[in-house]
């Protein structure tokens, strides 16, 4: 049974806190979709307080259907980023500023994680749409990070912090986007530049692969609260996240140092299925889940949630904005970041 | 209602006491089952309404959308029964169930129960025929659908009921007695004639199995089951009942997604399972998966059966997860299993895995072909008395009478399964006959043989079961053309599309191999031994006389089957288009490649479909010749995949 959160109730806007799901917005009144951007920005400082006190809101109700109307109502929310870098999948542009979610197969779930934690740089806020909604699953769940870390095992916890995390990647020109893709550059020298700028090892092998490699910290204090939180791609991009027989195939075509990529602790030993296994066991009973109706608007704090992905069937799409832009060097990471000259 | 059409009207017991096996005579019972006097005046739905009088808000079945508390499960199942009860005429008839997994299923089932009914379920997707055939056999006189208004077409005339919601509260309907031959579900199975066989369960044989679970394995109020085998499979029985009649919860899982590692781990980790069941062979997948693994840590108990469960499979389990395991065994003529053995756990190396010791009421003799009690310790077939005994087959009172004895008043069930009693518990040895287990589901080849030889091109064929590359069993069919020689050859893909109309899914051969004549042993029947080393994987398949090159490969349908679930409906010569023009890309190419390397053990290069684009027919000649010049063999995919 849902019930409404009182101290928002007083600000006007009621919130259903249902057990298993994210905050709930429902919007009583008729709002035009014309109209859904006036109506945000009328509210704007309360959607601000919602987002920070439960993390992710879906306001259902406003009826936003497209990329064109999404892009209005985000932009009265929030900052608009630049467009994503250091990508692992692809996305279409929908419209200025609005991409479409991961293109990933729909049969294939994607697990927990935070947009661009492996970056120097990553939205602080996401603002999604659902412009179709799936016949059958396809729900984007979210997880606490400030939870999630404290229900991780201590010493586990203790190590990531002490050490950081390293994403290592090896750019094939079959599977995964392409280092062209990946650092948006033309050439070489663009894309060592890049890296240089944005504390990536970069490596050319003889046959013209790519493999780079980025320290990162694990946990880092949050923006605006302060708290701490468990942001990472840990588990996301390990290739015990793989299917076993995919992973086996792989290895087979790559190298056992050429998988697309592949995450370690910050000092490079590699992890065991049985810790990803544990992150992923503490992210699942993390999650909330909600699913999608046309014209829902999702508004994640992209460092106090992670998101993933489930399953569907059916068409699914849907607008992502990012937005209020954060640097990692201002959230006090555990692990140092590393000293760059952009 | 006359489901039996040789008993009288109003009794549900087996055909005529057995004449047709001279000389079998019962001494004692080589093993007894505990006796337990309980009495089931109401049936398993009794049990339940105990239950929820006890914890009427608890959660009792979940699915991936819904929820019902022990409350709604019951309000919802009275408002079906009555209804059952109206377009019945008063109950005491069939009532096919149709339905996905889910919720629905638990009410649909007890709603069946308490309107004096019996169920009869049957799976989404089952040939029209086959489905014709079971209704007339159960004589079914209603169904329960998910689309009451726009039924499938064997229902078509049929009253069709909508699982009900659950009703405002009110009060609970008072229940029916029911009486004691009542039988309480009809599950349809395989037939060595040819059809599959409804066998009718007693409802008091389903009480004693659950009461029986109940008392041997207890479950609490913090139990998760997973309802994973398809209700057409008995196992589902307990799956669904056991939680309801102790105060746990069943958690639904998705339909299929029993086959899936990835909604399996979904599962454990969202619902915290604690008990479930796996056919072995389905148990050897999942430990495969090492994060799969990881997400039973919840788990605190294992059932097995279906098939033999390998001592190996058995260790490596108790090394892999801190649970239980219990090996289970019976056929679905006996009320879900009959014995039963909790793995000592370490399993000692030198331990074979029994079936072990009777459950309650049940009696269990190991007789020679005789029908005389053989000594202890030798091996013999087991005969299965006592309150388990199914009634019989629906409809098919030669297949009871073959089936059943009737002796002293009491039915026994003659198994076809050999077995030796060692130290008081039994061992399962093998079949009598040519009855196969594939993926726990059981299958009589003359079924899928007959059902062969109604195609005009075919005259003869057998099925037999042979190693599929990842050490599974699976079907193949060797198959001789018809004498007049009019016909061309069916491709394989022709002829698995034409079983498809009569059989289930999981009867179709995996393989077609075609030959000029079935082989006969000295006795003149066909000579299987031989037949199963022709199709063996060490013969070379390219013998077969067969024009299309694609349909003489073994392989060829189940790589095709992948291919499209992958890239889509099939086009118009479809084999002939390229990976990337289908609008296949890399992540779907990898998925391919690395099934291809688990099923035949041959690394096929990326660049193959994503540079080169290959057709479906290039990457079946790719594997053709890798397969004949590599000579990869099944020990070979073990170790890449280990």
């Amino acid at each position: 049974m849902a019930t409404l959160d009182r101290t928002t109730a007083a600000t006007g806007l009621d919130v259903e806190i249902a057990p298993g799901k994210p905050a709930l917005l429902r919007v009583t009144e008729t709002v035009r979709p014309e109209h859904a951007a006036d109506w945000i920005a009328d509210r704007r400082t309360e959607l601000d307080d919602l987002v920070l006190r439960h993390g992710a809101v879906l306001v259902r109700g406003l009826g936003i259907r497209d990329a064109a109307t999404l892009r209005r109502a985000g932009e009265r929310l929030t900052t608009l980023l630049a467009p994503e870098r250091e990508a692992f999948a692809r996305r279409q542009q929908l419209g200025a500023d609005v991409v479409s979610s991961l293109e990933w197969p729909a049969d294939q779930p994607m697990c927990m994680h935070h947009e661009l934690s492996h970056a120097l740089e990553f939205p602080r806020l996401l603002v999604i749409g659902c412009f179709t909604a799936p016949e059958k699953g396809g729900v984007t769940g979210v997880a606490d990070a400030q939870r999630v870390l404290a229900e991780l095992p201590a010493p586990l916890v203790e190590r990531f912090v002490r050490e950081g995390w390293t994403l290592t990647r090896s750019y094939n020109n079959l599977v995964g986007l392409s280092w062209k893709e990946a650092f948006n550059a033309a050439d070489r020298t663009t894309a060592e530049e890049y890296c240089r700028a944005n504390g990536i090892t970069a490596e050319w092998q003889a046959d013209g692969r790519l493999r780079t490699h980025q320290r990162r910290s694990a946990v880092i204090h949050h923006p605006i609260t302060g708290a701490r939180c468990w942001f990472n791609q840990v588990g996301f991009l390990s290739e015990w996240n793989l299917d076993p027989a995919v992973r086996a195939f792989m290895l087979g075509q790559f190298g056992p140092d050429g998988l697309p990529f592949t995450t370690s602790y910050g000092d490079g030993e590699p992890l065991d299925a049985e810790t990803v296994g544990i992150i992923a066991d503490v992210y699942e009973s993390a999650t909330l889940r909600e699913p999608w109706q046309v014209g829902d608007l999702f508004l994640v704090d992209n460092i106090r949630m992670a998101h993933s992905r489930e399953p569907f069937v059916g068409e699914r799409t849907l607008g992502l904005i990012f937005g209020d832009p954060v640097r990692l060097a201002d959230c006090t990471p555990g692990y140092p970041p590393p000293t760059t000259n952009p | 209602m006359n489901i039996l059409r040789d008993t009288t009207p109003t009794s549900h017991t087996a055909a005529p006491p057995n004449t047709s096996t001279p000389g079998v005579v019962f001494s004692a019972p080589a093993l007894t089952g505990p006796e337990v006097s309980e009495r089931f005046p109401y049936g398993i739905q009794g049990l339940i309404r105990e239950q929820a009088q006890r914890t009427p808000d608890r959660i009792a079945c979940a699915d991936d959308g819904r929820t019902l508390t022990y409350r709604e499960v019951e309000l919802a199942s009275d408002a079906l029964a009555a209804a059952l009860l109206e377009s019945t005429g008063g109950g005491g008839a069939a009532v096919a169930v149709h339905l996905a997994k889910s919720v629905d299923v638990t009410v649909a089932l007890l709603g069946v129960l308490k309107a004096g009914c019996w169920y009869v379920p049957i799976a989404l997707g089952e040939p029209d025929e086959r489905v014709t055939q079971m209704l007339e056999d159960t004589e079914a006189a209603a169904v329960v659908t998910a689309c009451p208004d726009d039924p499938a077409t064997p229902f078509l005339g049929m009253p069709a009921l909508a699982v009900p919601t659950p009703p405002p509260s009110t009060d609970v309907r008072p229940l029916m007695p029911v009486p004691a031959d009542q039988p309480a579900y009809v599950l349809f199975t395989s037939g060595s004639t040819g059809t599959p066989k409804g066998v009718m369960v007693g409802g008091e044989a389903l009480c004693n199995r659950l009461a029986w679970m109940r008392r041997a394995y207890p479950l609490g109020e913090h139990d998760v089951v997973l309802q994973k085998t398809p209700c057409t499979f008995d196992v589902s029985g307990w799956e669904i009942f056991l939680p309801l009649i102790t105060g746990a919860r069943c958690q639904y899982l998705a339909e299929g997604g029993q086959r899936d590692p990835r909604e399996l781990t979904a599962a454990m980790r969202r619902h915290r399972v604690t008990v479930c069941h796996f056919v072995p062979s389905m148990l050897a997948e999942s430990l495969a998966d090492p994060v799969l693994v990881r997400a039973c840590s919840s788990l605190r108990l294992v059932f097995c059966s279906g098939e033999a469960l390998p001592a190996g499979l058995a260790a490596r389990f108790q090394r892999a997860i801190a649970a239980d395991l219990v090996n289970l065994y019976g056929p679905t003529e006996a009320a879900i299993d009959v014995t039963h053995w909790p793995v000592p756990n370490p399993l000692p190396s030198h331990q074979p895995v029994l079936i072990g010791r009777p459950i309650d009421n049940t009696d269990l003799y190991v007789l020679d072909h005789q029908g005389r009690s053989v000594p202890t310790g030798e091996q013999g077939e087991l005969w299965i008395g006592g309150t388990p005994v199914a009634l019989g087959y629906a409809g098919r009172p030669e297949a009871t009478a073959a089936a059943f004895a009737d002796l002293d008043g009491e039915r026994r069930y003659r198994t076809g399964d050999l077995v030796r009693v060692v130290g008081g518990e039994l061992e399962y040895l093998g079949r009598i006959d040519d009855q196969l287990k594939v993926r726990g589901v059981r299958i009589e080849p003359a079924e899928i043989e007959n059902a062969l030889c109604r195609h005009p091109a075919v005259g003869q064929a057998v099925v037999v079961p042979r190693n599929s590359a990842n050490g599974d069993l699976e079907l193949a069919a060797v198959v001789a053309p018809a004498r007049t020689p009019s016909h061309e050859h069916p491709t394989a893909p022709e002829l698995r599309t034409f079983l498809a109309h009569h059989l289930p899914r999981a009867h179709l051969p995996a393989m077609v191999h075609w030959i000029d004549a079935i082989p006969l042993t000295r006795s003149g029947k066909a000579d299987r031994a031989r037949l199963r080393d022709t199709v063996s994987r060490r013969a070379d398949p390219g013998t077969a006389p067969c024009t299309d090159p694609l349909a003489s490969r073994p392989d060829e349908e189940t790589l095709t089957d992948r291919w499209w679930s992958l890239l889509g409906p099939p086009p118009a010569c479809g084999a002939e288009i390229g990976f990337v023009t289908l609008g296949g890309h890399s992540l779907t190419a990898v998925r391919l490649l690395a099934w291809c390397q688990t099923r035949f053990g041959v690394e096929v290069p990326l660049r193959m479909l994503l540079d080169d684009d290959a057709s479906l027919a290039e990457l079946a000649t790719f594997l053709d010749a890798a397969g004949v010049t590599t000579g990869m063999t099944t020990e070979a995919t073990k170790g890449i995949t280990a």
